[in-house]
């Protein structure tokens, strides 16, 4: 990248059933990445949140105008940024693309899911695919998923029993990380596979909760201290809404080109990664986006699961935080949440969950099926 | 009911209709795909708000040229299956098309037409009676969406080769409002202006009378003779709950086509016989029943809710479209339909319906229906005496726009069907000459406003008044 940004501070809230309003949320992780940082918020020029559905969630538009109720007297602009689960990763992307003219800018992905019903949650979440072609014929996100899992198991030869290993290791990566969703919980392979079926071939234990929590960034076009770390890659591609227009499921396009961008502006390759935090809605998501990301060939991500090679300690460590699955999933918190997870290890203060000697870390985060991806990478300099 | 948009020019593709290509400038045709296949299918176990029936299964269709479409389903598709419009059922009896609408009105319109298979030879004389009833707009609910009709004309003009020259679109709206605007406002205006095809309102046209006895009693209309006059007459009502008669579809809409005294008279005859009856004169016709938008709770006009159900239906039968759309709807049959189908103008029963298109069961949507609450007022009470549509859609009109204005309680009494022996001595207004005539030499008209209908601004001068009179 040629303009240097820094990443100077990080916060995240807990993530599951939060018993918090979203301005509460916002403020919350608002102060904890200013804190991080040592920054005063009038030092901000700008603020962007990414946040999927405060509307239908929350009855609630004009986040830019809550926030700014939070920060009495202050006028700077304020931005929400709405790709879906992307929303937060695209907030960064722009807050990124922002220091073209501004010198520091604090970037919240915030979402307040569980004032409503799982039931009317499914409908709401539906609405980052195409809703006539998608929804209104029963292709609710796990629907969408499962038939992309199908598709790549026919051709891959992976199975139920593989989905269930990177469900099980993300669990377990959870109860590493206090403010994971599933932190404390006891889940086992048997739990994992006997689940209740959702959508067949996923199961319960294959998808990601509904979450609330909120994740924040300071970032700043200089280094401020020794603990900043360097975005060395910023990239966001589009593609179909519609996964009916999608013509090989077992692959994102998406994905596909923000890898090549983004590792060409970092001046890396794939193989130069320590840790990736890859958008694991679903476990076949994790799958698909490995591949995708250029870790492995077509079909071989199956192998590195099996041989236990995206484990921490493991040659490729994925999700470290438990990802989404294990860590949760607020929308529009978590492209947010996955920089934080990056920050953190390349600033060697994850505890057991640390990656020994990561240097160069992958945040990729995707908007419904595909149709919004963006990738980060960051660089301990 | 599945389509693709393609570039002439440069063969780019979209699934949203759009008509010019942003890349290279060249013209974009619809193109309906067919030959689709099951290729992947995915049981699914978890209800959400538009799919509570479970397990239902979500099927990946092919047409193996790379197009994929995704369809919600009940029925036992397997891997490779071909995939089949319709609902099984019956070979023969009354055919009703149903498609989603999706983002496509217009192709879903032709569409239904195509499914329903009605021969139209080319040189054919059409009308099309849309329902204009009020100056609404077109996605209201309350009258014909005109991109229905646009559906109708390009499958006329385009692929059944009628002459433009030889298509009418007509209608007569309530009694007292002024059809032309419906049609402007409703966008029709536009749509019949872009194919070159004349609108003309049928009640400045000629009238024939008709006459048909039904259990001993002779009952009269004034029919527009163009009806009688066209090869084929294609009836275009939009779904709508009704607090009169439970709801407005196809056969009620023909009410359109009689004059102003009969509709009156029919009004006072309690509506459903009249309806039956006068389909009964009427040729057949074919019905394209506009669900894009419908209206559900205090129908047929704005005290109604607006309803996005995504539906175009078709079909040769007018008390067989009506059954499915109760079905869809939730509502049961009302007696106009049964009345219609016990004098032989359409199969009632299910079994002898061939859907074709959507699954039905995967169709429905509960409507909420038209309560008996008469009064959109809180403070004025209505005594129904059964009136025609212009004095009940003016005076409701009216109350509903005074509705934040609070008053003397008042009783107002319209419809020429009052039972003064019923009314327990209650002093009230009248509005329309109707209830005048009924309440004169009663002692309990307290006060009164002439017309027929009498206008929108006479009736809210009226109303307020009333509502004022203790200030």
């Amino acid at each position: 990248m040629e303009k240097a940004v820094y990443v100077t501070g990080i916060g995240k809230t807990k993530f599951g059933k939060i018993n918090k309003t979203l301005p509460e949320l916002m403020y919350e992780v608002m102060f904890l990445a200013l804190k991080d940082a040592k920054e005063s918020v009038k030092n901000l020029d700008a603020i962007f949140i990414g946040n999927f559905g405060c509307s239908v969630f929350n009855n609630q538009l004009h986040l830019g105008s809550m926030m700014a109720s939070l920060l009495p007297g202050i006028h700077m602009p304020i931005i929400r940024c709405e790709n879906a689960c992307a929303s937060g990763g695209t907030a960064l992307y722009e807050g990124i693309m922002s220091l073209s003219g501004f010198k520091k800018v604090l970037v919240v992905g915030v979402e307040k899911m569980n004032q409503i019903s799982t039931f009317k949650n499914s409908k709401y979440i539906s609405f980052a695919g195409d809703y006539s072609f998608d929804y209104k014929e029963g292709v609710l996100f796990p629907v969408a998923y499962a038939l992309m899992a199908q598709a790549y198991m026919e051709k891959y030869g992976a199975t139920e029993n593989d989905l269930a290993l990177i469900s099980m290791k993300n669990h377990n990566n959870a109860n590493l990380s206090p403010k994971a969703h599933f932190y404390g919980s006891k889940v086992t392979l048997k739990k994992i596979k006997t689940s209740p079926m959702v959508a067949m071939p996923l199961k319960l234990y294959d998808c990601s909760p509904i979450s609330d929590g909120a994740a924040a960034l300071v970032l700043s076009g200089k280094r401020q201290n020794k603990r900043d770390i360097r975005v060395a890659g910023s990239v966001l591609t589009s593609g179909y809404l519609s996964l009916s227009q999608v013509e090989d499921l077992t692959s994102i396009e998406a994905t596909k080109v923000a890898a090549d961008l983004v590792y060409k502006q970092a001046g890396i390759g794939a193989d130069d990664i320590d840790l990736a935090q890859v958008h694991d809605c679903f476990t076949i998501a994790e799958l698909i986006a490995m591949e995708d990301l250029g870790m492995c060939g077509k079909g071989e991500a199956v192998g590195l699961v099996r041989r236990g090679e995206t484990k921490i300690g493991g040659r490729l460590p994925i999700n470290v935080d438990g990802g989404l699955k294990g860590g949760g999933h607020p929308l529009g918190a978590t492209g947010v949440s996955q920089v934080c997870e990056v920050v953190t290890q390349l600033r060697r203060e994850a505890g057991k969950r640390q990656v020994k000697g990561a240097k160069i870390g992958l945040a990729h985060n995707v908007g419904g099926t595909g149709g919004t991806c963006t990738i980060h990478i960051l660089k301990k300099e | 009911m599945f389509f693709l948009y393609k570039c002439r020019k440069c063969k780019k593709e979209w699934r949203y209709p759009v008509s010019r290509c942003i890349f290279c400038g060249g013209e974009v045709d619809s193109i309906s795909v067919t030959g689709l296949r099951v290729k992947r299918k995915v049981e699914v176990f978890v209800p959400s708000p538009d799919s509570e029936l479970i397990p239902y299964s979500c099927v990946q269709l092919s047409d193996g040229r790379g197009h994929s479409f995704f369809k919600k389903t009940i029925k036992k598709y397997k891997v490779g299956d071909s995939y089949k419009n319709g609902n099984g059922g019956v070979k023969s009896g009354s055919r009703v098309s149903l498609v989603k609408t999706k983002y496509d009105v217009v192709g879903a319109t032709v569409e239904s037409l195509k499914l329903v298979e009605k021969e139209i030879k080319k040189d054919s004389s059409v009308l099309i009676k849309p329902n204009l009833a009020l100056a609404k707009d077109g996605e209201s609910g309350i009258v014909t969406n005109p991109l229905v009709v646009k559906g109708i004309l390009k499958y006329l003009i385009e692929i059944g080769k009628v002459s433009v020259k030889k298509i009418l679109v007509a209608e007569y709206g309530v009694v007292g409002f002024d059809t032309k605007k419906a049609l402007e406002k409703s966008g029709l205006k536009d749509v019949c202006r872009r194919y070159g095809v004349v609108f003309k309102d049928l009640s400045t046209m000629e009238y024939v009378n008709k006459s048909i006895t039904y259990e001993g009693k002779k009952y009269n209309f004034r029919i527009a003779k163009e009806v009688y006059d066209r090869d084929l007459i294609i009836n275009v009502p939009v779904i709508k709950t009704h607090f009169q008669t439970g709801w407005s579809l196809a056969l009620k809409n023909m009410k359109g086509v009689v004059d102003g005294p009969t509709r009156k008279i029919m009004h006072q005859e309690g509506l459903h016989l009249p309806i039956a009856l006068l389909n009964k004169l009427l040729p057949k016709y074919l019905t394209v029943m506009d669900g894009s938008v419908a209206l559900e709770g205090m129908g047929p006009a704005m005290l109604g809710k607006s309803v996005k159900l995504g539906l175009v239906l078709s079909s040769m039968d007018a008390v067989a479209i009506e059954r499915v759309v109760g079905k869809i709807i939730g509502i049961s049959p009302v007696k106009h339909t049964k009345l219609a189908a016990s004098l032989g103008l359409g199969n009632f029963n299910l079994q002898d319906i061939k859907i074709v298109g959507e699954e039905l069961e995967l169709a429905r949507r509960s409507f909420e229906k038209a309560d008996k609450k008469l009064s959109p007022h809180p403070d004025i009470s209505l005594v129904d005496g059964k009136p025609c549509s212009g004095c009940l859609n003016s005076l409701w009109l009216v109350l509903n726009n005074l509705r934040v204005k609070r008053g003397k309680k008042s009783l107002v009494a319209f419809g020429k069907d009052i039972d003064v022996n019923k009314l327990s001595k209650k002093k009230m207004g009248a509005v329309g000459i109707c209830a005048i005539r009924q309440l004169s030499g009663s002692g309990l008209m307290t006060s009164s406003l002439g017309g027929c209908p009498p206008s929108v601004e006479e009736i809210t001068e009226y109303i307020k008044r009333l509502l004022d009179e203790d200030k």
